[in-house]
């Protein structure tokens, strides 16, 4: 039977070719040498990341934080012993073995806890479609709108406050308190960052307003008042009952569902600690500003649009 | 001849009996002056006794004769045990170890000693000297921030650097992982010693001390210059080989006695592998004896120097057979059944554990130093330098060359050898039990009697009680090493052309590999 020329066991074969093989490989090892028989694969002096991902998650920079982590816990044992007796036991969920032995971080491939960049949501509905556990739902939300909370070039195109809308005003210490919120490690949501109310009525620099937590109302200048809106999309999620698949991401066509590398903070001690709102799924717009930057920019262009053919229209019929 | 074949500046053994000498007279004069006789009961307290070895009374002769010999062998063998461990604790384990890690291009975690230590991209393991009281530790401290800065990894990726292959950085004289083996005989020494239920327990402790104790024994043989050995009998060779042979019988004990089918066909299978490979093994040992013209160890070597060649280019087959009997009767891979993990778990030692285990680990790599040694001692000229005919003639080089103590050559040599047998650890797969002794016994023995044959009939017909034979005794061992090497070019390229040139990719039908044979 007709064989491989190396499957043939004479002394070449057996004995020659594995000596040679094996002293190339060794040969390679050392990059002096090994450049004679490197064969594109070893003997880089510089080494080989994945993609660009990977390649900032290592640099070394004085602002990578990911990375610059001391080389095990700074930990105190036993005083007697302190090298010997090393704790090794990660104290989970109080530690966190990423924050201590960097190099072991999450890949950003793995798919843990959702995140949705909701100021880029269209409300098309495919990943509660796709999603073959139901545990998406979507729901409306007051809230206020990005464009209306805009600052810059896009200020200005916002609803405006109106007499039967809403209207909200920022809470300080709710702000203060949610900027040391950490979603990855949260187990409950957000302080509420804002108080809103129905707008009763408009008289020149102020306006009645209807408090939703108090019920009571109040003469409030608008210059203080953002608009909100009460249909702005919303989503509420039972991370009980997701199994990660990520197709909900897959779904997306917007690129605005996420399955994040986080494994932390989806527990709770009743179901109900389960039912993530919105809150406990946004994304840190921070990660992902060009695409709000690019939704708002797009809202923003539209309304521009569409004042400018209102204007038309009236200069027409004017 | 350039020198005398027992010229070496390291004259242990003189340095030795000379100093046992000199203690000799100290132990005898404080005894003389304590008793106020000797032990003859004769009175000495004379003026004579200044000069104690004229004076010694001939009753005592005999006994303090003995004392003395025993005191210089005794000295010898500490002497030559601290030698060898030493060497194979550090250098033989730690080649063994990383050498694989080349040779199979698999360097791991080649640096999980050093990183406590040194750390990486200038962090270490925490600042745990800073916790030591009154700041002792700061000196420490600041080693290993030196340590760090020299030794510290240098590729500008941090995680990058803790997932290659650490061994590239750093610096080779920290040698990393050389005090591996010091960790391990200390976790050996704290784990607890069993013994299996139903285990024969008698044979059982018996075996590992059968094993390590004859084979610390044949240390004792093996010379390190001409003045550096424990014993050196008349018939050394033979006192080796028959110590040698005592461990396999040691070895299917422990099979046996541990009560455990692995072990039990770890044993059966080391019982019939050594047997079959000691044979040819005698045979090319009585081959180089028989070149030699000598079953001494010492002058076996100072044979090679006198005749100015050695042995290997004489006997290239006889090396070639005392290497392949030699891997298979340490039971090194390609010929380690006895022990196959694969299949075995770990062989007839499954059942050992702690420091029975480690010094069972220990005897069956001193075994394979022995080997390596007594390889440069049959076929490499031992203690003498390579070439010390030639370069010893050279007017000032040659001399400081030879000064360079045989001690040195010997360990040199033994290391390349044992380079070579991790070489072939790397390369082999582990063949069959049946193949193996197939092969020790319709190849090897038929091919060691030929050996034997071809040193005969070299000693009978081209020794010249100097040498061999013309132009300076070069032409006859220069006529076999070009002959071998012939043998080997051909043996090297033999590939069969009426084979299939190439294999194909099934669907591509585009060649696979990039082996090209002849027009393809």
């Amino acid at each position: 039977m007709a064989s491989h020329p190396h499957a043939k066991p004479n002394f070449r074969n057996l004995v020659v070719r594995p000596m040679w093989m094996t002293l190339k490989t060794a040969l390679r090892t050392y990059p002096v040498i090994g450049r004679w028989f490197t064969d594109g694969y070893h003997n880089k002096l510089e080494g080989e990341m994945l993609d660009e991902k990977s390649l900032l998650r290592v640099e070394d920079n004085p602002y990578n934080t990911v990375s610059d982590h001391e080389y095990t816990a700074d930990r105190e044992a036993t005083d007697l012993y302190p090298s010997l007796y090393r704790p090794v036991t990660v104290m989970y969920p109080y530690e966190r073995l990423e924050d201590m032995e960097p190099w072991l971080f999450v890949p950003g491939e793995y798919n843990g806890r959702i995140g949705v960049i909701w100021e880029t949501c269209t409300a098309c509905k495919l990943c509660v479609t796709i999603c073959p556990n139901d545990c998406l739902h979507m729901t409306t939300e007051l809230r206020v709108d990005v464009l209306d909370g805009a600052e810059g070039e896009h200020a200005g195109f916002g609803k405006g406050l109106e007499v039967g809308g809403w209207a909200a005003v920022p809470i300080e210490e709710g702000m203060q308190a949610n900027e040391s919120y950490d979603l990855v490690t949260a187990h409950e949501g957000p302080s509420a960052d804002y108080r809103f109310g129905e707008v009763i009525d408009l008289e020149g620099d102020t306006a009645l307003v209807r408090w939703n937590d108090t019920g009571y109302e109040a003469s409030v200048e608008t210059a203080e008042l953002l608009a909100a809106d009460d249909q702005i999309v919303s989503g509420r999620i039972d991370i009980g009952r997701c199994m990660f698949c990520g197709l909900c991401m897959e779904a997306c066509d917007f690129t605005s569902f996420f399955m994040t590398n986080e494994y932390d903070g989806m527990s709770g001690f009743t179901r109900q600690d389960l039912w993530y709102d919105a809150d406990r799924t946004r994304v840190l717009t921070s990660r992902h500003q060009e695409a709000v930057d690019a939704e708002l920019a797009k809202r923003a262009k539209k309304e521009r649009d569409k004042r400018a053919r209102k204007a038309a229209k009236l200069a027409a019929e004017a | 001849m350039a020198k005398n074949a027992d010229y070496d500046l390291l004259d242990v053994n003189g340095a030795v009996e000379a100093g046992t000498k000199d203690i000799h007279a100290q132990v005898l004069s404080s005894v003389d002056a304590r008793f106020g006789t000797d032990l003859c009961g004769q009175s000495r307290l004379t003026e004579a006794n200044t000069f104690l070895f004229e004076t010694i009374p001939e009753c005592t002769t005999g006994f303090y004769h003995a004392l003395n010999a025993t005191m210089v062998a005794l000295t010898m063998c500490i002497i030559i045990f601290t030698i060898i461990m030493t060497s194979l604790l550090i250098v033989i384990l730690w080649t063994e170890r990383k050498l694989i890690a080349r040779l199979m291009d698999r360097r791991g975690a080649t640096t999980s000693m050093r990183s406590l230590w040194v750390g990486e991209q200038g962090v270490t393991a925490g600042d745990w000297w800073n916790l030591l009281p009154f700041g002792m530790g700061r000196p420490l401290g600041w080693l290993v921030g030196l340590l760090n800065r020299v030794a510290g990894n240098r590729s500008k990726d941090k995680t990058v650097d803790r997932v290659d292959n650490r061994s590239w950085h750093g610096v080779w004289w920290l040698f990393p992982g050389l005090f591996q083996n010091i960790a391990d005989g200390m976790k050996f020494l704290t784990k607890e010693h069993m013994v299996p239920n139903k285990a024969d327990r008698t044979i059982y402790e018996l075996a590992p001390f059968m094993i390590i104790s004859s084979t610390v024994v044949i240390l004792g043989f093996l010379p390190f210059g001409s003045g550096i050995y424990a014993a050196n009998p008349r018939m050394s060779i033979l006192f080796a080989f028959a110590v040698f042979g005592i461990a396999p019988l040691g070895v299917f004990f422990a099979g046996w006695s541990s009560n455990n089918k692995y072990a039990l066909l770890g044993g059966i299978r080391s019982a019939a592998q050594l047997t079959a490979y000691e044979i040819p093994l005698l045979f090319t040992v009585l081959a180089v004896a028989v070149l030699s013209g000598s079953m001494n160890l010492i002058e076996v070597i100072d044979f090679q120097y006198t005749s100015g060649v050695w042995n290997f280019f004489l006997l290239p087959l006889g090396f070639l057979l005392f290497t392949i009997t030699m891997v298979a009767e340490v039971e090194r891979i390609p010929f380690d059944m006895p022990e196959a993990e694969a299949e075995l778990v770990e062989g007839w030692w499954t059942e050992y554990g702690g420091m029975r285990w480690g010094l069972l680990f220990a005897s069956e790599y001193l075994r394979v130093y022995a080997a390596c040694i007594l390889m440069a001692h049959f076929f490499f000229g031992g203690y003498h330098a390579p070439f010390a005919n030639l370069i010893g003639e050279v007017p000032m080089l040659g001399e400081a060359y030879l000064a360079i103590p045989g001690l040195i050559w010997v360990l040199l040599k033994a290391w390349v050898f044992f380079a070579v047998f991790v070489w072939i650890r790397a390369a082999f797969p582990r063949i069959r039990t049946d193949q193996i002794l197939e092969f020790g016994w319709r190849y090897l023995l038929p091919l060691s009697v030929v050996n034997l044959g071809l040193a005969f009939v070299l000693r009978i017909y081209f020794f010249d009680g100097v040498g061999w034979g013309p132009m300076g005794g070069l032409l006859v061992p220069a006529v076999i090493t070009l002959v071998s090497l012939t043998l080997f070019v051909i043996l090297s390229i033999d590939e069969d052309p009426e084979e299939l040139p190439r294999m194909r990719h099934t669907r591509t039908r585009m060649p696979a590999g990039k082996h090209t044979l002849g027009d393809d």
